[in-house]
């Protein structure tokens, strides 16, 4: 009777402890951030690149090596999700805060350490500043600085002052000033941005000659540090315990491998030797969509395509504005999107991608694309711009060459695809040239060429200046010789101008003489970034914005010890 | 025959000199400026670019500081595309890996490709025969990344028994060097194969079999000796030029060799690199050409006898 009873009692508490637990679990299961994470945090992905061009900050122009930085050092601010939209956070700065004219940046640094121990100190981010705009080593991203103003920026890069007249100081260890020579509403989107990274001036003299071009002997002030990177075939990192926020920062290793071919990744993909990639083909694309343990994550990309008019063609036909609405209106994009893109993306119904944010909001919430204004029948205006040249009005004895880049077979398909459409909407004969990329930009810049097609724009920061003022007159000259003052005053504007209001009205506007006025090239479609990830991995941030994917908050949950 | 050494040796210095300067010339003038991006760069970034890398002198005096670096200080210059790199570092880093990827794909393939070659001879017209020429076409037909790609998903992802990608143990190089030995063995089989059906039908093979010498006796001290030395001809250079390195492969394996750096060079403008690695392999090349001249004296006395005889 005793024992039946004593039973009878452990199997009850047995029952009840069961259910109790079993409801915390699926009660814990619903949120993935409070999933715990796995012994091993190791994560492994590809740099969908051979190489990395260089570790030095002032230099090198790939995406690659920027993302690779991202995540072994710190600027001043880092691009994070944050409430669901992409933000530049404080992170080497604690906060800023800037003069009533916009002129002044005030920075109150962290107390950081480098991963050698010594302290991060000001005058670190002054040195990087000066290195970045020193002619001597003749940084291809200084137009970046150039445009946002900083004092004396073109004058110390063409020589005529020495490097310590740029505004940038140090009045103490922790505190960093930047002055401006006119206000920059977007400044703030420029911090993550590599020349904003602190760099050590003893380091840099110690490497000499070959610095930026080995991992050893450097040292890092960012979430990871590299413990060694073998050229062409991988980069290993490793949690930075120095690192001032190595709190949040849960995985232990990263291994990157260098996989310049799309088989190769697709492969180490499939068979789990990576955890995530990005996919570019159709095929694959459809492949992975299947799999039940990848997450796919589909995000724009604030890159638009376009063809290029030449203002001053040999043959006057590009110079007249009807015949540029024609072609403008004969590119069927959703097919283009389809050829080049394998259908990875938006049709470009619009010239400023829709992630743009102009301040915390998004451009394009404020401002509608004035593409749809742009009508008319392709035929019917490319006559009517011949006879406004003077020439014969009938299309059919005309021939438009197009300059494509690229030779393969991408590229084919393109010129094939423009040739049809022109062929068929307006009735002349279109002959493409195909280019090898750098050949393409040489006769880009020197302007010999009637039309050009097959090139991207992409964002160097999350505002609309970056898509814009590359169509003022002086910028515009190496690219297509187009000039309008209405457009360049309006650009001008919104570069003084710290009310966004202001400056969205006047993009607005500028958008529409783009677009719909004076037409001075035609988009074709905005590609999208299509990335497999396995579900084991979590709270690793694809941002548009930000080069590669950020690690920083990453960890693994739930994968199968194999 | 220090003479006939002397003289090759002169000739030899001659011909890098000249294809230091053809290279030189030639690429300095196919279009395309290095630094073009499509970031379309101001002015002064160009000017600053020019400066700092020398591009804004004349081309005489470009070419006349990069020969004295080269023959004073022994210095190929700096890459463009990787700030920092120095082509002489790319070579002595690189160029061994690419050795050795190379030296395994090609003891793979000289190896199987003799033996095949001479059991084809011997079995001429049979099966074995069949097999080792349907070898043979299928080597030298599919191109060496289309094995590559096949290899890489059946025995990587179908089968997950060996990784992808990488350089590290032996395991890493089983899949490139296969893929890059079939071409080799193809290449072998046929020349061995031809040549030893020609030195079979020899008399003094004839001979020997009379004699009574056995089989594998005759294959080696006779058929072997005799019928290997088209297959020298051409092993010589390619010993050379493996460490130039097969591009398509390093890259579809992620192998840090100097292949890429031959073909990326060139669409990357990256002028002391395209220089550097052309002065490299026609160095390679010519002095292996040399070494084969040389062994030929000792493998051959007929050409050594009529050489001194000259």
């Amino acid at each position: 009777m005793k024992n039946k009873k004593l039973w009878t009692l452990l199997l009850s508490a047995a029952m009840v402890s069961t259910v109790a637990l079993a409801g915390c679990g699926s009660s814990s299961s619903s949120s993935t951030s409070s999933t715990t994470p796995d012994k091993v945090q190791h994560m492994s992905v590809a740099i969908p690149t051979t190489d990395i061009q260089t570790l030095d900050p002032a230099k090198g122009t790939d995406a690659y090596s920027a993302w690779v930085l991202q995540e072994t050092m710190e600027a001043l601010g880092r691009d994070e999700m944050k409430n669901g939209k992409e933000t530049v956070v404080p992170a080497g700065a604690q906060s800023w805060n800037t003069s009533s004219d916009g002129l002044t940046w005030t920075f109150h640094l962290r107390d950081e350490k480098w991963s050698d121990g010594q302290p991060v100190t000001a005058d670190q981010y002054v040195y990087a500043l000066r290195r970045a705009d020193d002619p001597n080593i003749a940084s291809q991203y200084q137009y970046l600085i150039s445009g946002a103003g900083i004092e004396n920026v073109d004058d110390v890069y063409s020589g005529k002052m020495p490097l310590d007249k740029l505004g940038v100081s140090a009045p103490d260890s922790k505190t960093l000033v930047i002055k401006l020579s006119h206000p920059c509403a977007y400044f703030q989107k420029l911090l993550n941005f590599k020349f904003f990274m602190p760099q050590r001036e003893d380091v840099i003299n110690n490497q000499g000659a070959k610095y930026g071009s080995t991992a050893s002997g450097l040292v890092f002030n960012g979430p990871f540090k590299i413990v060694s990177m073998e050229s062409g075939s991988k980069i290993e990192l490793v949690k930075n315990e120095d690192y001032w926020d190595k709190k949040d920062v849960k995985l232990q290793q990263v291994t990157m491998n260098f996989m310049g071919d799309t088989n190769e990744q697709m492969n180490a993909l499939q068979s789990g030797e990576i955890d995530t990639m990005a996919v570019i083909e159709k095929e694959w694309n459809d492949k992975f969509s299947k799999e039940k343990n990848l997450v796919h994550s589909n995000l724009a990309s604030p890159q638009t395509g376009y063809l290029t008019f030449n203002f001053k063609d040999k043959n006057k036909l590009m110079s007249n504005v009807n015949i540029r609405k024609a072609i403008a209106l004969s590119i069927d994009r959703t097919q283009y999107l389809d050829i080049a893109g394998g259908g990875i993306g938006i049709p470009a119904n619009d010239w400023i991608p829709s992630d743009v944010q102009v301040g915390n909001q998004l451009y394009r919430d404020e401002a509608k694309s004035p593409f749809s204004q742009l009508q008319g029948d392709p035929k019917k205006l490319f006559s009517e711009g011949l006879k406004e040249l003077g020439m014969n009005p009938d299309t059919s004895k005309i021939t438009i060459v197009d300059t494509q880049a690229g030779t393969d077979a991408v590229a084919k398909k393109q010129g094939d695809l423009l040739s049809a459409e022109i062929e068929k909407k307006i009735g002349c004969n279109v002959k493409v040239n195909y280019e090898e990329w750098k050949q393409y930009l040489q006769d880009g810049s020197n302007l010999n060429f009637q039309m050009e097609s097959g090139n991207f724009w992409g964002a160097d920061y999350n505002d609309p200046m970056t898509f814009m003022d590359m169509w003022e007159t002086d910028a515009a000259a190496t690219t297509n010789a187009y000039s309008d003052k209405k457009y360049d005053a309006l650009i001008d504007d919104a570069k003084h101008e710290n009310s966004q209001a202001k400056r969205i009205a006047d993009f607005e506007q500028a958008e529409k003489i783009l677009l719909v006025t004076d037409v001075p090239f035609a988009t074709t479609y905005h590609p999208s970034i299509s990335a497999f990830t396995y579900n084991y991995v979590k709270d690793m941030q694809i941002l548009p914005f930000a080069p590669g994917s950020e690690l920083k908050y990453a960890y693994i949950s739930g994968k199968a010890s194999n | 025959m220090l003479k006939f050494v002397l003289k090759r040796f002169a000739y030899m210095i001659m011909t890098i000199f000249i294809v230091i300067t053809a290279t030189f010339f030639m690429m300095h003038s196919i279009p395309g400026n290095p630094f073009a991006s499509p970031k379309k760069l101001p002015a002064q970034t160009l000017k600053n670019l020019d400066k700092k890398y020398g591009l804004d002198k004349p081309l005489s005096t470009q070419y006349l500081l990069f020969m004295e670096n080269l023959v004073l200080h022994g210095d190929l210059g700096e890459s463009y595309q990787y700030p920092g790199l120095t082509v002489n570092s790319i070579i002595a880093q690189r160029a061994p890996v690419s050795g050795e990827l190379g030296g395994e794909a090609l003891i793979l393939g000289f190896g199987l490709g003799i033996i095949l070659g001479i059991i084809a001879a011997f079995k001429k017209n049979q099966w074995q025969d069949y097999t080792v020429m349907f070898i043979a076409i299928l080597g030298i037909a599919i191109p060496s990344f289309v094995l590559a790609a096949l290899l890489q998903y059946f025995f990587t992802v179908k089968f997950s028994i060996l990784p992808t990608s990488g350089w590290g143990s032996f395991k890493y190089t089983i899949l490139p060097a296969f893929s890059m030995a079939l071409g080799t063995i193809a290449v072998y089989a046929r020349f061995m194969r031809s040549n030893c059906i020609e030195v079979i039908g020899q008399d003094y093979i004839m001979t020997a079999e009379a004699k009574g010498v056995s089989k594998v006796a005759l294959v080696y001290k006779h058929v072997l000796r005799n019928a290997i030395m088209p297959s020298i001809t051409i092993l010589g250079p390619q010993i050379a030029m493996i460490f130039t390195g097969t591009f398509v492969i390093e890259v579809i394996f992620s192998i840090p060799g100097i292949g890429r750096y031959f073909v990326e060079s060139m669409t990357d403008k990256d002028y002391p690199v395209i220089l550097g690695t052309t002065i490299f392999v026609a160095i390679l090349y010519i002095v292996s050409v040399f070494v084969v001249d040389v062994l030929y004296g000792f493998i051959d006395p007929r050409i050594r006898l009529s050489g001194d005889k000259k």
